[in-house]
């Protein structure tokens, strides 16, 4: 390890904190949000986000299933018929921008503005 | 011809090693952020880069992420793995190229995590057709510093291991 080395982690670190106070801009600001569940790039469905909202989805196209639960103001999967399961390990989304994606079965959750 | 059948040994030794690595990392529990890893097999990357020539190098990468895939993964997980792989393998060649002597393994080994993450979450972009992922990638910058420090140390004592048994290709070949 060098003194270089810790300069070039503060640039990445920094690179990193102004990309996060961006999105967080982006995202900021009340107003009502919904799930937005696309395959493949096309959108299946798209439900509202509120504490009330309590459903639970399958998604599925050719034999690929991610179920999906809505509940207490977050969303979530479940499950997933994935090799890797990285989706069903990744913490509920209840944010504007947050999303929760399935790259082997092409499926992205996505928490959005409803405007 | 002795050499070259000891480098063709090395670079399989390197490639199964790699393989290896991903399968161990495959039984840890994930990262709760989306496409955030170890990246164990980075170790193997890194090795490659410090002791052989930049064609031996592509080789290992395209072959164990080719293989890691066929036996673990699927078509698309070859797609993601590679681009991330070989993205990552060029700028930690350009590193060690142009700032050997200011930086240490450690950086290579961040850098590399970073370009790796990049071309995954670029392809993914063009794959998925939606941009918002990008949204990912403060996140994945964050955690590129600790996991590139741990991979980054580990290769610098296994390079010292390798070093005192002269294995070093790069001139040789």
């Amino acid at each position: 390890m060098k003194k270089k080395d810790l300069i070039l982690m503060a640039i990445v670190l920094i690179i990193a904190v102004i990309g996060l106070l961006f999105s967080h801009i982006y995202s900021s600001g009340a107003a009502e949000l919904k799930v937005v569940i696309t395959i493949d790039g096309e959108v299946f469905r798209e439900i509202p986000l509120t504490e009330d909202t309590n459903e639970e989805i399958r998604v599925e196209q050719n034999g690929d299933i991610n179920i999906v639960i809505i509940d207490s103001g977050a969303v979530r999967i479940v499950e997933a018929t994935c090799p890797d399961q990285i989706c069903v390990y990744t913490t509920p989304a209840d944010e504007n921008g947050e999303m929760i994606v399935c790259l082997p079965n092409k499926v992205i959750v996505e928490v959005t503005r409803n405007d | 011809m002795k050499n070259n059948t000891k480098k063709l040994v090395y670079i399989s030794m390197l490639v199964t090693q790699a393989m290896i690595l991903s399968y161990i990392e495959s039984l840890l529990p994930a990262i709760p952020i989306q496409g955030a890893k170890l990246g164990l097999a980075n170790i193997a990357t890194v090795l490659a880069l410090s002791t052989l020539n930049f064609k031996s190098c592509l080789l290992i990468v395209i072959a164990r992420t080719l293989l890691t895939g066929l036996l673990f993964g699927n078509m698309a997980s070859i797609i993601y793995s590679m681009t991330g792989g070989v993205l990552s393998l060029l700028a930690m060649y350009l590193i060690i190229k142009l700032l050997r002597n200011e930086l240490s393994l450690v950086s290579v080994s961040i850098v590399g995590a970073i370009f790796h993450n990049l071309g995954q979450l670029g392809i993914a972009i063009l794959i998925l057709s939606n941009p918002k992922l990008a949204i990912l990638l403060p996140y994945l910058f964050i955690i590129a510093i600790p996991t590139g420090l741990f991979v980054g140390l580990v290769s610098n004592y296994l390079l010292k291991y390798l070093s005192k048994n002269n294995f070093n290709y790069k001139n040789n070949r």
